[in-house]
């Protein structure tokens, strides 16, 4: 292991993380506000949009994201849906992070007693208006730690990127090994890269979950 | 574009040869990552601080570094320091090691889960200590962890795909392959997907059977 | 849970119905990539970035080689400026599969002329003329292909070496690699005991990498091309056109010089006036 190296090669994976971490906040950004319309509306009274939604948001969890990822990087091109290489990146891991999100809010929503939402309605609210003032707030506080889970999940599946030639943070550790040969050491200091980025998350998950568990 | 369902027909044997070995490589590795996460589980709620210690080193660092550094660490890396293992040792190692690490937080809550009122019954029909921790709590909390261990076998199977980028065969190590000789990408990768999810659900289907029998026996 | 799979299960073969349907109907124009080029004002390439001297990343991170040096020339050609072009970096493996994706618009990535690749792709003229060789350790007794039973060697995926060293070692323990780098390592840290490779690249990693040695006679040697989509007729033409004009006024042999003359006496050297 030559030590020398990680001076030398710091700065270019610091470079490579800026793309991490780029990609991974628009993923999230994405991912949460279609996950959390779409987990609501598994809840509307309607089979068949319930249907559909569970058809799509289960297919979706049932692939790898890697397998997404080359079906829509190398798949959909050929029926003439073209999208770039760090577009299609993005889209992949929103949509991931969508399925999972979608499915950690129906797991709040529905750990909500069904007394709630009766409650809630017997007052005269609507439907809606129940769910928006009176079971989803509640539900938002036990969906936290499993989504800050998810979170950290997304940050670390940002590395799949490279596979296709996404610039991040794997992809120019693999670039500089190519020049250099140093792998163990290059990969070594992205591991601990990725680690910095996702401690603090596993940490907040712990937290948070150890407030819930006391109140 | 041509859908060419022959272009699916010609790699099919292929395919169903990677998700035959996906499925193998995916259980193989569950059933090592659940006794090593047992075995961990147990360590971490041990008195001494040493054993806890390096549990929590292990799980945090395999918690938080991407899947796919430590396979390119376990099989680029390594060989520079003398440890050379083939694709599909590094496959297994880096997919046990890292659902291990999951596996020990569902462990330690299935352990804390077991009603107290076992350990001391056990205890007071003469059991040592090491006997009621491996015939009575363990396979308590094993049952009482099913669900969640069957999530992480579900998400252990999607993780394999990526054992792929070491070259090792298996799905879609396979599904590159054929399509990068027969430049069917659509067709190839469909099937591929499909099989994958034909894989998920089935199993899901399955541990929901197995999940009913578990807890039906009253305990 | 009953009720919630069979509802899940309907509505995944809804999608996928869709899916299929979609693909059979859908049919992508047809590709007139200079017209779009032009309109974009930029020639997108697909290179290697790991096989040197056709395509490698130099330490400033720029990409160069005698591919990247065409890519130029093609780009200067097209708009009078030869930085108009963007390099895509492409393995063996994927580099029909982004051409084929409309990732790139063309592959100038030391990509052998084969009938099965021709049958997808439309090749230019062959450009260089490449054997195969074997890269191995200084201190290894291995001294051609033939020797290779039983040993363990690292080939590219999506590479001709795969077909040809299963054809003449059957009982050699082929181990893939994406990258040419990955394959070094894999010789270096004595994971393989060979690596197959085009004789240029071996030629060149064995410059930079004294303590590995090329060895055996090139065989099996076959073109190089560049290749445009399928039934791309005015790129493929525009193309050819643009080599005949290179060959002329000398700037091909000016390349040439500049890449391969110092190993240009292990090479096959096809004569630049009459190719193969």
């Amino acid at each position: 292991m030559t030590w020398s190296v990680f001076v030398e090669i710091a700065p270019h994976l610091l470079y490579g993380t800026i793309f991490t971490v780029v990609l991974a906040a628009s993923a999230l950004v994405i991912g949460t506000l279609a996950g959390v319309s779409v987990g609501l509306l598994r809840f509307v009274p309607s089979q068949s949009l319930t249907m559909a939604i569970g058809g799509v948001v289960e297919f979706i969890r049932a692939i790898p994201l890697l397998m997404l990822i080359f079906f829509i990087f190398f798949g959909l091109p050929s029926i003439g849906i073209d999208i770039p290489t760090f577009p299609a990146a993005i889209l992949a891991l929103s949509l991931w992070m969508m399925a999972n999100a979608s499915e950690v809010v129906r797991g709040g929503i529905q750990s909500i007693p069904p007394g709630q939402m009766e409650a809630a309605r017997s007052t005269g609210l609507s439907g809606i208006q129940a769910m928006r003032y009176v079971v989803f707030p509640q539900a938002v506080r036990r969906m936290l730690p499993p989504y800050i889970g998810l979170c950290t999940i997304l940050i670390k599946d940002t590395s799949l990127a490279a596979i296709i030639g996404v610039l991040e943070l794997t992809h120019t550790s693999q670039q500089l090994i190519a020049r250099t040969y140093f792998a163990l050491e290059i990969y070594l200091l992205a591991a601990v890269i990725y680690f910095c980025l996702c401690y603090p998350l596993s940490v907040l998950a712990r937290r948070v979950e150890a407030r819930l568990q006391r109140s | 574009m041509n859908f060419s369902w022959i272009a699916v027909w010609e790699g099919l044997p292929l395919l169903l040869e990677g998700a035959v070995l996906t499925i193998i490589v995916s259980l193989v590795a569950m059933l090592l990552a659940v006794v090593l996460g047992m075995v961990a589980a147990v360590m971490s709620q041990v008195r001494h601080v040493i054993p806890r210690t390096v549990v929590r080193i292990y799980v945090e660092m395999f918690r938080n570094t991407p899947l796919l550094i430590q396979l390119f660490i376990f099989y680029f890396g390594l060989p520079q320091i003398g440890i050379s293992f083939s694709p599909f040792v590094c496959g297994l190692l880096a997919l046990t090691l890292y659902t291990a690490a999951y596996n020990i937080e569902i462990f330690r809550s299935g352990l804390e889960a077991v009603p107290k009122g076992q350990h001391e019954a056990a205890r007071a029909t003469g059991l040592s200590p090491l006997q009621v921790s491996v015939h009575i709590i363990i396979p308590q909390a094993l049952r009482i962890s099913f669900p969640a261990l069957g999530n992480n076998l579900v998400s252990l199977i999607k993780n394999s795909s990526l054992v792929s980028a070491i070259g090792m065969v298996e799905l879609t190590f396979m599904a590159n392959d054929i399509s990068f000789q027969n430049f069917r990408s659509f067709e190839i990768y469909g099937t591929a997907v499909i099989l994958y999810v034909i894989i998920v659900l089935s199993l899901t289907r399955v541990l929901g059977v197995v999940e009913k029998r578990i807890f039906a026996r009253n305990t | 849970m009953e009720i919630r799979a069979h509802t899940t299960n309907r509505g995944i073969l809804f999608l996928l119905a869709g899916i299929l349907l979609a693909s059979s109907l859908v049919t992508p124009a047809s590709a007139d990539t200079l017209e779009e080029v032009r309109e974009r004002g930029e020639l997108v390439v697909g290179v290697k970035t790991d096989f040197p001297p056709f395509g490698s990343i130099s330490a400033d991170g720029e990409n160069v080689g005698f591919d990247v040096d065409l890519g130029h020339a093609f780009a200067k050609a097209l708009f009078d400026d030869e930085n108009a072009v963007e390099f895509v970096s492409v393995t063996s493996g994927n580099r029909i599969p982004f051409l084929q994706s409309n990732k790139i618009d063309i592959i100038m990535a030391s990509m052998t002329i084969t009938d099965e690749r021709a049958e997808v792709v439309d090749f230019s003229e062959p450009y260089f003329l490449s054997g195969s060789l074997l890269l191995v350790p200084e201190d290894s007794e291995i001294s051609g292909v033939d020797e290779l039973n039983g040993k363990t060697v690292a080939i590219i995926q999506g590479s001709v070496q795969d077909a040809f060293v299963e054809e003449r070692a059957p009982d050699a323990n082929r181990v893939k690699f994406g990258k040419v780098s990955e394959a070094v390592l894999a010789l270096k840290t004595g994971r393989a005991d060979a690596y197959v490779h085009d004789d240029i690249v071996i030629l060149t990693v064995a410059q930079d990498n004294p303590d590995l040695k090329p060895v055996g006679e090139p065989f099996e040697p076959l073109p190089y091309g560049i290749a445009v989509r399928q039934g791309d007729d005015e790129f493929s033409a525009w193309m050819d056109e643009q080599f005949d004009k290179m060959r002329a006024d000398g700037s091909f042999d000016a390349l040439w010089e500049k890449h391969f003359g110092d190993i240009k006496d292990n090479l096959i050297k096809p004569d630049s006036a009459e190719q193969g």
